[in-house]
């Protein structure tokens, strides 16, 4: 539970630095430098596990229906959803009757893709 | 990035498995429970940032959070499920599922919380999701709705895999999809803990 203290102390700072392009990259880099680590530091506590390193194999394959079931049910439910309420895909913006032309949808989501670009989970 | 972090945890496999003595492991899980702390930090601080999202939500209207909410219910319903076929705890299999397709925090979180086998399958199971997904966006795209291709991405939706979305879809929907990796990104550490600890 502490480390929601760390969420939400974070949340904090962010939303009141206003970091620039530049602070969020650093941020990123960070978290890069960080994931690597915690990441080192999990295989190391998994090589030095016989048991894990024993059972893999099944672990690989709960993790591989983890992986259906959650895309699986997501996807149903995702699409009934969309069907039953969701506007046509290219009809968004004229049902809610703004003035958002095509261009600026363009813009926006070129914008989006330009930051989402380098990044990773 | 995805080579790094599959490379960094075959490496540490490799150095646990034939190296390092256990003293060493033993303070390198101290130093990493801080990182953690100073990792879930920093998300914090993306989380904070994100103020945009109102304006995009306020853009194309409130309906589209019913996206991110049955990507939620759904990657957690499916966890439950696959749970109980193996028998698993109800808290561990819930937490597994809101890790949401992100490999990296949730794997670390739930091996900090739930020891190394439950962070191993949380790991695991979001690599799986990852490459699955990667597979499925064009496919459903095709096949079932634009939305529906988001689905599969869960939190990764707004960066890892928003310009595959973006490609097989249209640009309204890599809006949403933006809209809905954001959501569900800020929800991960929250959910994580959450139901990790109602066990």
């Amino acid at each position: 539970m502490e480390i929601l203290i760390a969420l939400v102390l974070g949340a904090i700072v962010g939303y009141f630095l206003k970091l620039g392009e530049k602070g969020k990259n650093v941020n990123g880099k960070l978290q890069q430098l960080g994931v690597i680590f915690l990441l080192f530091s999990m295989g190391v506590s998994i090589g030095a596990d016989k048991d894990i390193i024993k059972n893999l194999p099944s672990i690989g394959l709960k993790s591989f229906l983890f992986a259906v079931g959650t895309i699986g049910v997501s996807i149903v439910l995702i699409y009934i959803l969309s069907e039953k309420f969701m506007p046509k895909e290219n009809q968004l913006h004229k049902e809610k009757n703004l003035n958002l032309d095509e261009e600026t949808i363009v813009e926006n989501a070129n914008e989006l893709l330009n930051e989402a670009c380098g990044e990773d989970k | 990035m995805t080579y790094i972090i599959i490379v960094s945890i075959l490496i540490g496999m490799g150095c646990g498995y034939f190296v390092f003595p256990p003293e060493i492991i033993s303070s390198m899980d101290k130093v990493a429970s801080i990182s953690l702390f100073a990792l879930i930090f920093l998300v914090g601080i993306d989380v904070g940032g994100n103020k945009k999202i109102f304006k995009d939500l306020k853009k194309v209207g409130l309906k589209v959070l019913l996206i991110p909410f049955g990507g939620i219910v759904g990657s957690l319903v499916g966890g439950l499920l696959v749970g109980f076929l193996f028998n698993m705890a109800i808290n561990e299999s819930l937490a597994i599922g809101s890790g949401f397709g992100w490999y990296s925090i949730s794997g670390i979180m739930l091996k900090e919380m739930g020891g190394d086998t439950l962070g191993a399958i949380a790991f695991l199971t979001n690599v799986f999701r990852e490459i699955l997904t990667v597979i499925l966006i064009p496919i459903l795209a095709k096949k079932l709705n634009g939305y529906t291709a988001i689905a599969p991405a869960g939190a990764t939706s707004m960066d890892t895999t928003l310009p595959l979305i973006a490609k097989a879809t249209n640009p309204e929907i890599a809006v949403v999809s933006f809209i809905n990796g954001v959501i569900l990104s800020s929800l991960v550490p929250v959910l994580v803990t959450f139901f990790y600890n109602l066990g």
